[in-house]
């Protein structure tokens, strides 16, 4: 007996210290996942941040378009305008209750702003009910980097969390929450009661701690074993945290819902996913919904089982009644209230955009903190030039043939951050980015390389200089190459710029020839490009392979005046604290001659005004100056085009995936998306400003020589300063040139009186 | 008879007209566009604000948009860049160079041919110490400069501080 006695003291004592033990394994589980970052929260990708300021060229349509983005709700009068989120619009007026953002670097309050927009520009914008200079939208939330659970949450810190909110939990879900110690035995034993006379399971006794220890640390088994598991690490959490901690850590976890493969978790994400709303406005008859939800956020989705929904709401109303945390004058408004649940709202999908961004973030990121740590990643995309973008392509594809495919890339012109990517004509499917990924030739896109070669020889080519447009044949690779023009003709002697106006491929290749492939590709390596492959005669037609987002860097050192600026897709990087993890700042370098690229560019002008562009009139206005250049390669396998306004550059390539023929030219192919999509966005003329080496000079475009300012076919031509022709036309009415002061060139030219009666004879009877 | 010598004479003269040498008319140069003559390119109407705004500010804003569809001009000023330009300005007085960087990177977004923007952002760079930023922004500043003397003037300061340190 006396050993049985011992047995049994030793098996106790055994019991007790694998308890203790085991107490203190999970005490020190408890306190390193706790020491850890709690959830993982996807990286948020936002868009620009519309900036709104009196005189911004903005259409009615389009500031709509960018509400409809944002997820801005539309009521009928400025009554309703109650939650963050909402406006109301009447004609070009509109006011708006603008939600709250931290930008990271400064913080926008939530607040009132009403502007009017009248002819296509803002005409008049008043913040907080006062004249303002300027405004700033929230951004678009443009996509998210989850981690492989695919849980996505808005943490809320406990200071932030409504005493309605956490009492309103307590009551529902664990009454003596603030008295147990992680485990409440007498709910247990009134569990135990109630399920043993109904005779099956109807009542759990889990407390809101043990709960979070299960979220936490275990899986959702209902075994023996895992329950003793839960206690434990409940208890162990009750001794390590405060109620408050524990409390705000529920709020934070829970689930809430589903959308799609994203699973809502906590509460900040649930107010906004059903009500677009932050967690300090909601209702009492919201809160009531939202805490509610938790004991099956499916069985009362309030969009799918409305009657549900409302039933269980109602429930926990009149316990929130009951426990004195709402005034039955709140209670009654509360019944009667509709749920004020909001449609799902909108996640919209830029794949090929964010392929770029989750590549450039890789560069400096491991894959995993951009999916856990929850970062804010800022970027230049413009959504309004995205979807228009989109729509160029899907147009344009409309009723053509199925394999043809696009690639398209705009950036901005003073700063070449990207505003819109499209990698193929099925903008939502993330597959081959073509605008990334499609290395395929240029053809005559490489032309202007070619003329800016020869015009930073000021010496020797100027704009007018003649060149030939002659039958070529060049020995390259062992064969014979005998270029050929378009349409199929020579067209012998002619002023430089026209070549390329024209597109000629004779005259380019006499050209690139003239000045040596060399010169030509150390150029196109100053525009921002170094072809991998030896250098042949045939790569000056654009024989060599580029992506359009190198297409576009290249063109944009020609639309800055020879000034290069690596594209740029993130603007900046921040904590979910608002702590600055990396700023990527505009960094500009002097490649080439400004005075050159200004002759280039100034005929890029005249390709699309009167070259193989000149179509691009049916899509846009010739007043806006778009400068750009067509390209097509053999047998019409790609087509391409890239131009520029005064703001904006966009690069598009259209072929297909199989390299077979498109049967389309640059102009009747690619150059129809740009019109196509530039047109539906604003867009600044191009007012190119000559630099200072640059002087002008009227010539005779047909023989080169100086004219006068009468002569028919007279044409103001810009040269590099001192290169401009001395010798004058020999036609009637030509006179010698004499160079005036520069301080003259701000008089305005005044007709010339005549000095002698034989003048005044001869303008009498012209 | 009188009357027929003087028709005589007014025929004379007539014909001899034809017969007469071209006379050099002096025919101006200068680095703008002439006036009235097509350009290569065509010449652009600037249209980046409406003639009249209210919202314009700055020197140009009286400018003829006619003058400007051939010559170099000051551009318009819209209202909120000239106070964003005030605010970078007091930025970089108050020695606060990265944060006027900011700013004017913003304001790259209301115009981004603005040479005094451009201006102050190599001035912001150079407050940094950047200083091959700085003569890269300056020389942008200046390639945009035509119709601002009084910018290119600073930027030439800026140029010369920036070969000496």
């Amino acid at each position: 007996m006396k050993l049985l006695r011992r047995l049994v003291i030793f098996f106790l004592l055994c019991s007790c210290l694998a308890c203790l033990g085991y107490a203190y394994l999970i005490n020190h589980q408890v306190a390193q996942r706790f020491k850890d970052r709690l959830w993982d929260i996807p990286a948020k990708v936002y868009a620009r941040p519309m900036t709104l300021y009196p005189g911004l060229q903005l259409s009615a349509k389009s500031f709509g378009q960018e509400l409809d983005l944002l997820g801005y709700r539309r009521v009928s009068t400025q009554a309703q305008l109650t939650v963050p989120g909402t406006y109301t619009r009447y004609q070009g007026r509109f006011v708006l209750n603008c939600r709250p953002f931290n930008f990271g670097t400064q913080a926008r309050p939530m607040r009132r702003i009403d502007l009017t927009i009248s002819r296509g520009r803002i005409s008049r914008l008043k913040s907080l009910g006062r004249d303002a200079d300027m405004e700033q939208l929230d951004p678009v939330l443009i996509g998210q980097f989850y981690p492989s659970s695919m849980e996505d949450r808005v943490l809320v810190t406990a200071e932030d969390i409504p005493a309605l909110l956490k009492t309103t939990i307590v009551a529902v879900e664990d009454k003596s929450f603030y008295s147990h110690y992680g485990i409440d035995f007498k709910s247990i034993f009134r569990a135990i009661v109630v399920n043993i006379r109904e005779g099956r399971f109807t009542q759990g006794a889990s407390t809101l701690t043990q709960q979070l220890a299960k979220n936490f640390f275990l899986s959702s088994e209902k075994t023996l074993k895992r329950k003793l598991s839960e206690a434990f690490v409940a208890a162990a959490i009750e001794r390590q945290f405060t109620k408050e901690e524990i409390l705000a850590a529920y709020i934070n976890e829970v689930y809430l819902g589903q959308d799609g493969a994203r699973a809502i978790h906590g509460f900040g994400l649930g107010a906004q996913f059903y009500f677009g709303k932050s967690l300090e406005l909601l209702s009492p008859g919201e809160t009531a919904l939202l805490v509610g939800m938790l004991k099956g956020p499916s069985v009362y989705n309030p969009r799918l089982q409305p009657d549900r929904a409302t039933a269980r709401r109602n429930t926990v109303l009149g316990l929130m009644a009951d426990q004195g945390l709402i005034s039955s004058p709140q209670l009654t408004t509360s019944l009667g209230s509709p749920l004020g649940v909001i449609p799902v709202p909108r996640q919209w999908r830029f794949p090929f955009y964010l392929d770029l961004v989750k590549r450039r973030l890789l560069k400096e990121y491991r894959e995993k903190d951009l999916k856990t740590m929850g970062l804010r990643i800022f970027t230049p995309l413009d959504p309004l030039v995205q979807l228009a973008a989109e729509k160029g392509v899907a147009d344009f594809m409309a009723g053509r043939n199925s394999k043809l495919q696009a690639g398209v890339v705009v950036t901005a012109c003073a700063t070449n951050e990207i505003q819109a990517l499209v990698g193929g004509k099925q903008p939502k499917y993330e597959g081959f980015n073509r605008a990334l990924d499609a290395k395929r030739p240029i053809g005559s896109l490489v032309k202007p390389a070619v003329y800016l070669s020869a015009l930073e020889q000021p010496e020797k080519y100027t704009l007018v200089t003649r060149i030939n447009d002659g039958p070529v044949s060049l020995k390259s690779g062992g064969r014979l190459w005998k270029p050929m023009n378009y349409d199929k003709k020579f067209h012998g002697e002619l002023p430089l710029y026209q070549a390329l106006v024209h597109s000629y491929n004779t005259s380019t290749v006499r050209l690139g020839m003239d000045l040596g492939l060399e010169t030509v590709f150390a150029t196109m390596g100053q525009l921002g490009f170094e072809p991998a492959a030896a250098l042949v005669p045939a790569m000056l037609l654009g024989s060599f392979e580029m992506t359009p987002i190198q297409v576009a860097q290249v063109y944009h050192t020609l639309a800055s005046g020879g000034f290069y600026t690596p594209a740029r897709v993130i603007a900046a990087v921040y904590t979910p604290d608002g702590e600055t993890l990396q700023h990527y700042p505009l960094r500009i370098e002097q490649h080439l001659d400004p005075g050159a690229v200004f002759l280039v560019d100034k005929t890029l002008q005249a390709v699309v005004r009167e070259g193989t562009g000149r179509s691009l009139s049916r899509w846009l206005s010739r007043d806006l100056g778009i400068a750009g250049k067509t390209g097509t390669t053999n047998d019409l396998r790609d087509t391409w085009f890239a131009g520029f306004s005064g703001n904006r550059l966009a690069v598009v390539w259209v072929g297909r995936d199989d390299n077979t023929s498109t049967g389309l030219t640059g102009a009747s192919g690619a150059m129809q998306v740009f019109g196509r999509m530039m047109a539906q966005v604003p867009n600044t003329p191009l007012v190119l400003t000559p630099p200072e080496n640059i002087e002008w000079a009227v010539i005779n475009p047909q023989t080169g020589l100086r004219t006068n300012s009468h002569a028919p076919g007279a044409l103001a031509v810009p040269f590099i300063r001192g290169s401009a022709p001395v010798v004058s036309d020999p036609v009637p009415e030509v006179s010698p040139p004499t160079s005036v002061t520069p301080g003259s060139d701000k008089q305005p030219v005044q007709k010339k009186k005549p000095r002698y009666l034989i003048d005044w004879f001869k303008d009498v009877f012209k | 008879m009188k009357k027929n010598y003087f028709y005589l004479l007014v025929m004379a003269l007539f014909v001899l007209s034809a017969c007469a040498q071209k006379r050099p008319v002096s025919m101006p140069q200068s680095h703008l566009p002439p006036e009235s003559v097509p350009e290569i390119g065509g010449s652009v109407p600037d249209q980046s604000t409406v003639p009249g705004d209210s919202n314009v500010g700055g020197k140009g804003a009286d400018q003829s948009p006619l003058l400007s569809a051939v010559r170099p001009v000051q551009r318009p000023r819209p209202k909120v860049l000239v106070r964003m330009i005030r605010n970078a300005e007091k930025q970089l007085k108050n020695r606060q160079p990265q944060l006027a960087f900011s700013t004017l990177e913003q304001a790259l977004y209301i115009d981004g041919q603005d040479p005094l923007v451009w201006h102050l952002m190599a001035r912001a760079q150079f407050d940094q110490g950047n200083v091959v930023q700085a003569v890269s922004l300056a020389k942008k500043s200046n390639s945009l400069a035509a119709a601002y003397p009084d910018v290119r003037e600073k930027n030439a300061a800026l140029l010369r501080k920036a070969q000496g340190s």
